[in-house]
């Protein structure tokens, strides 16, 4: 019996197959295969096919359950840009693959944990709407955490 | 890359800089709670968005002193969203009693209130002061995992409730490094009240004097026993569902565990270690051996000394895990060994053995303990493993045994075994290198 494969599109429409028992790591797809089956192409559109390789990489790796851990944590080790990691975990949490989005949250609170304010907001794109004199007023108010 | 078009990288910003709630809680979830109250600067939408956040670090160590940390929670728990449940509380304290109670007491409160999902504490350097648990606590609706550790010398100060905890939800549970007795308790039954409790793990646990402990837990699957620093005079376990048994079996102060057993049907692994302790009375270990073999024996894999590693890993240097091994394996197979009369007077439990695998290491297993380990399972193969090039892969498994539910073996020990000694003897002798391939 060969076996059963799943063909995912990008928000960019490119196609990626994968095989259907790997593809399942993704409660949100292990729902619609329960649902209808899922015959046809799932449509991911709020991922881009850059992503979508990279998650198709990741569902697609051949783990002993014991090393599986070092795995995850090597897989976006290498892949350790804050953007592409944001990416990632966006798409893993609209995958709902939880393995995939702690690795990915944990490795970019890592990376930001040291960061002066003004890094944070460069890293994660936060443009800063306050005047001096309200930031000021917000470490006022929360004094006792600066 | 030249790939990324104008248009994808804007809307790559847009996207990051409009990061979902879920994503932000789920970083700050890995930071300390200070850190995630600074980034009430970065923005204003990020102003309030650490006082809605599920998950709570708090730990007393990125404080100068304890009143610094004392008025810290104090303040940031008065100023979160009252609404917000927490899914998630790790605390985690360094610092005597008298200090920190109140304001441990009022953390768990809080957690209680928000209907805590995941609750870790952990207290260290408590000293002998005591600290006792709101009570409320140990009767949550919501908590489905709780994790309680102290140092070693810490566990006295910690005391729980001695009637059953009510944690109705409870799945997980952790308990490191506690005393599980003092008030001169008999018997305690701790857990029969947690219905849905499918994983305990008791970590260096001190039960001294305790006449019974009782692990009574309907859904329970995995019951790991590490480290333990005194065992109970009896070690109960009602468990019908239980599929995983790890323990190690020598605590301490050298007492062997004294397992009961009731309903252990639905075993599937059972994993057994001696540790490293010193073998001062290897005819009473022996015995007791023997005795929980007759208990386990619905186990379909049996694993000895494994775990060692784990317990030692804190110990010892990696360089030492691989002699370490070899040492305990030989260790294992002394005990057996040396209660040889005992050996060729009791049957074998486990009837119906697939294969019993032994490592290079413990080539010293004696002949009798190799038989005697086979005498109920006609079929069984013997595999001599070659030691392999590659040292990466831990060597823990010792023996497997297959073993094949009780009726069967009810059923063959009544019959004698006189014509299976040829069938592994022919194993013995001839096919080890071909099996050596098969198996690897």
């Amino acid at each position: 019996m060969s076996k059963k494969t799943l063909t995912l599109m990008s928000k960019d429409k490119q196609l990626f197959n994968i095989e259907e028992h790997l593809a399942v790591q993704s409660v949100t797809i292990r729902n619609m295969v329960k649902e209808d089956g899922a015959s046809s192409v799932i449509p991911l559109p709020r991922v881009d096919s850059e992503t979508l390789a990279l998650v198709i990489e990741y569902l697609n790796r051949q783990q002993a359950p014991e090393e599986d851990e070092d795995y995850v944590k090597k897989f976006v080790d290498e892949r350790g840009e804050i953007p592409t990691l944001l990416e990632l975990a966006q798409a893993a949490l609209d995958l709902d693959i939880k393995k995939l989005m702690d690795a990915a949250c944990m490795k970019v609170a890592d990376l930001i944990k040291d960061f002066t304010l003004e890094e944070v907001r460069e890293a994660l794109r936060i443009e800063n709407d306050r005047t001096p004199e309200e930031e000021k007023a917000i470490r006022d108010e929360f004094q006792w955490a600066f | 890359m030249d790939l990324l078009h104008d248009d994808t990288a804007a809307s790559m910003i847009d996207r990051i800089s409009n990061l979902p709630n879920e994503i932000i809680y789920h970083i700050l979830s890995f930071l300390d709670i200070k850190y995630a109250i600074q980034t009430s600067a970065l923005s204003k939408k990020w102003k309030h968005i650490w006082t809605s956040m599920p998950h709570l670090n708090l730990n007393s160590r990125t404080f100068r002193s304890a009143p610094l940390f004392v008025k810290f929670v104090n303040d940031a728990l008065s100023h979160r969203n009252r609404h917000t449940e927490v899914s998630a509380v790790e605390l985690s304290v360094r610092g005597a009693a008298t200090q920190f109670a109140a304001v441990v007491t009022s953390i768990v409160n809080y957690a209680y209130s928000h209907n805590v999902r995941k609750l870790t504490i952990e207290w260290f350097r408590l000293n002998d002061e005591g600290f006792r648990f709101p009570q409320r606590l140990f009767g949550s609706h919501t908590l489905k995992h709780l994790v309680l550790a102290t140092h070693y010398f810490d566990g006295l100060g910690l005391s729980l409730p001695k009637s059953a905890w009510e944690f109705p939800a409870l799945q997980t549970l952790n308990l490191s490094n506690l005393h599980l007795n003092d008030d001169g308790d008999m018997s305690l039954n701790l857990f029969s009240k947690c219905v849905n409790l499918e994983d305990l793990t008791l970590h260096n646990c001190y039960m001294q004097g305790l006449d019974s402990f009782n692990v009574c837990a309907p859904k329970l699957r995995n019951l790991t026993i590490t480290d333990p620093r005194k065992f109970p005079k009896v070690f109960n376990v009602v468990a019908p569902q239980l599929q995983n048994l790890t323990a190690l079996l020598c605590d301490n102060l050298f007492g062997f565990l004294q397992l009961s057993t009731e309903e252990l049907d639905s075993l599937e692994k059972v994993n057994l270690s001696m540790g490293g302790r010193l073998l001062r009375e290897k005819e009473s270990y022996a015995s007791g051996l023997l005795d929980l073999f007759q208990k386990l024996c619905h186990a379909k894999f049996l694993i000895l000394d494994d775990g060692i590693i784990k317990v030692y890993k804190y110990r010892l240097s990696y360089d030492n895990i691989d002699s370490l091994c070899e040492f305990v394996c030989i260790l294992c197979a002394k005990v057996l060994s040396a209660c040889l009369d005992l050996l060729s007077v009791e049957p074998c439990p486990f009837n119906n053995l697939k294969f019993l695998k032994q490592k290079d290491c413990i080539q010293k297993m004696p002949t009798e303990v190799r038989k005697y380990l086979l005498e109920s399972s006609p079929n069984a193969t013997f595999i001599l493993d070659i030691p392999q090039a590659n040292h990466n892969i831990p060597i823990y498994v010792k023996y497997t045994v297959h073993i094949d539910p009780l009726e069967k073996y009810l059923s063959k020990r009544k019959r004698k075994m006189v014509p299976q000694k040829r069938s592994r003897e022919e194993v013995d002798k001839g096919t080890m290198a071909k099996k050596y391939g098969k198996i690897d």
